[in-house]
């Protein structure tokens, strides 16, 4: 054995080498993660067709708002709760910062993972079953636009967005947490997403009641009422606007951080 | 090679674990042994690249080893104490993980698990500790990478597989790799070893090779305690005594003599002694 020191001197050190990024690791990295992200991904396929179904057949039932709107709310939640896949039943962290691949093909792994599969996964069905549901039965469903919410406004928006900061930050504590991270991911999703939803639930009764105060106003025909309402409802869609912005900043920021977790690679 | 430039590290809750780790390593396979708590685990952490010094680097092979290169990354692998591995058995993790590592050989897989008794199918979660640490080396020996890391890889293991592994991590080593193995069982493995990394308190205190150690130091068996030694180890009925090296004598180091004496109230002249 050569025990020499080196000519090689610190100045010489490849510090900053250049990482092309790989599609050919991404799709390792897809490989890697397979056996449980199959798993839930047909888990999730199956439970949104079931619930697709009872869509489509829940036509003049009496149940069909309370059930349909529960389980909206499940799937929703499978949603926030995706990244727990990636604790693969224990803690694999060690072996994922390991994996041969550079912190981007890792951190894009996990974006078109749970941006783009699951979210086609969860409201794929549901989405279909809306555009076919007036085709069949000739009217509209109750909660048409639960999950077709191509014709959204910002209150609806909110909502989305509030699921979101559930997710990236389930995502964030399934990736940063040290310990208990079941624990963490759950309980740190659930307060954020009830307090995005929360402020996004105000608005949107607030919305309700000046509808309806609007509507009076309208029926007194007292034109100095209508121009407050109309002032009202305004000033309530800027807060509307902040909020959303608010959701989205944090959203990127927990992407941000859910990156350095992984580029820092720190266990 | 491994190069250790001046590294210290202090966990987020203030516990300083490495404190100016200077040291350099050519290929072979080498003892880490310390103290618990010394830092061995967070040393081996740095090595690999999972812990990021606050000061200093570790660079291996010319490259850091917190760079964010996949080339690099794939050339190093740490197997820790009560690792997890995903998968049903380590055959199907091998099936996703291998990819990453195209030096792996399949061959060397089978022989290993053979040599271990098991197949490779067996339910990872069904086996003991000790069938669980077999399974997992034999996956790792197999890897073919550059520099491997192992924490206390001979831990719950049997009689019968200590000596198993023994065979297969000769048979596993290439001439060009490093292997790193963190033990507080050195006679396991003692006459592999080519060098050894002494930690104490988040200090190195030595980092060299068997060569740098017989140049310097003389390891002699007597029936007594030899007061002008620098070191006495008790072992059994005789004891092995420390000199500073003539360079005439032959001997044999003794990692776990050296370690105590790196370790007792003369550690500062063995430090001297090895620093000349």
């Amino acid at each position: 054995m050569d025990t020499t020191i080196s000519a090689k001197s610190a100045n010489e050190t490849r510090s900053g080498l250049v990482t092309k990024f790989s599609w050919r690791r991404m799709v390792m990295l897809y490989r890697f993660n397979a056996p449980w992200i199959k798993r839930q991904t047909l888990i999730y396929l199956i439970f949104s067709l079931g619930v697709s179904l009872l869509f489509l057949f829940s036509h003049r039932q009496s149940w069909q708002l309370g059930v349909y709107t529960m389980l909206g709310l499940v799937l929703a939640f499978m949603y926030v709760f995706s990244p727990l896949v990636f604790l693969k039943g224990g803690d694999a962290r060690m072996v994922e910062r390991m994996l041969p691949a550079s912190a981007l093909e890792k951190f894009l792994f996990y974006v078109s993972y749970l941006f783009v599969v699951i979210p086609l996964a969860c409201f794929m069905f549901p989405w279909i079953a809306e555009k076919i549901y007036p085709v069949v039965f000739d009217t509209q469903h109750p909660l048409a636009g639960m999950f077709d919410i191509s014709g959204a406004d910002i209150y609806q928006n909110n909502q989305i967005l509030a699921f979101v900061t559930g997710m990236v930050t389930c995502l964030y504590c399934v990736l940063h947490a040290r310990s208990g991270r079941y624990i963490k991911a759950i309980a740190y999703s659930v307060m954020v997403y009830i307090g995005s939803s929360v402020i996004s639930a105000i608005y949107t009764t607030k919305e309700a009641f000046m509808a309806g105060y609007e509507a009076g106003a309208k029926y007194v025909d007292n034109d100095e009422i209508t121009q407050r309402v109309t002032e009202s409802i305004s000033g309530h869609q800027t807060y509307a606007t902040v909020w959303l912005i608010i959701m989205i900043t944090y959203i990127l920021l927990m992407m941000g951080l859910s990156y350095r977790s992984i580029s820092q690679r720190n266990f | 090679m491994i190069e250790l430039n001046n590294i210290s590290f202090t966990y987020p809750n203030g516990r300083k674990a490495l404190s100016g780790i200077n040291g350099r390593l050519e290929s072979g396979m080498y003892l880490l042994a310390g103290e618990n708590g010394a830092g061995k685990t967070t040393l081996l952490h740095a090595i690999a690249g999972l812990a990021r010094p606050q000061d200093g680097s570790c660079v291996v092979n010319g490259v850091k080893s917190t760079t964010d290169n996949p080339d690099e990354m794939g050339h190093i692998f740490l197997l820790e104490e009560n690792m997890y591995l995903p998968g049903k058995s380590i055959r199907d993790f091998a099936a996703i993980h291998t990819p990453f590592y195209p030096e792996f050989s399949e061959e060397l897989f089978t022989k290993n698990l053979q040599a271990f008794g098991q197949s490779g199918l067996e339910p990872l979660r069904s086996l003991s500790l000790g069938n669980l640490k077999k399974a997992h080396l034999a996956y790792v020996l197999a890897l073919g990478v550059d520099l491997l890391l192992l924490d206390e890889p001979t831990n719950a293991l049997d009689i019968e597989g200590r000596e198993i592994f023994r065979k297969i991590l000769s048979r596993s080593m290439r001439p060009d790799s490093t292997v790193i193995i963190s033990t507080h069982n050195v006679s396991d493995l003692e006459k592999l070893f080519d060098g050894a990394l002494m930690m104490k308190g988040s200090r190195l205190l030595f980092a060299g090779t068997d060569e740098d150690v017989t140049s310097r130091l003389a390891f002699e068996y007597a029936s007594d305690r030899d007061d002008e030694a620098l070191y006495s180890d008790p072992q059994g009925t005789r004891y092995l005594n420390i000199y500073p090296s003539s360079g005439d004598e032959e001997t044999r180091v003794d990692w776990k003599a050296l370690y105590m004496a790196l370790h007792s109230d003369n550690s500062q002249k063995i430090i001297d002694q090895l620093g000349k």
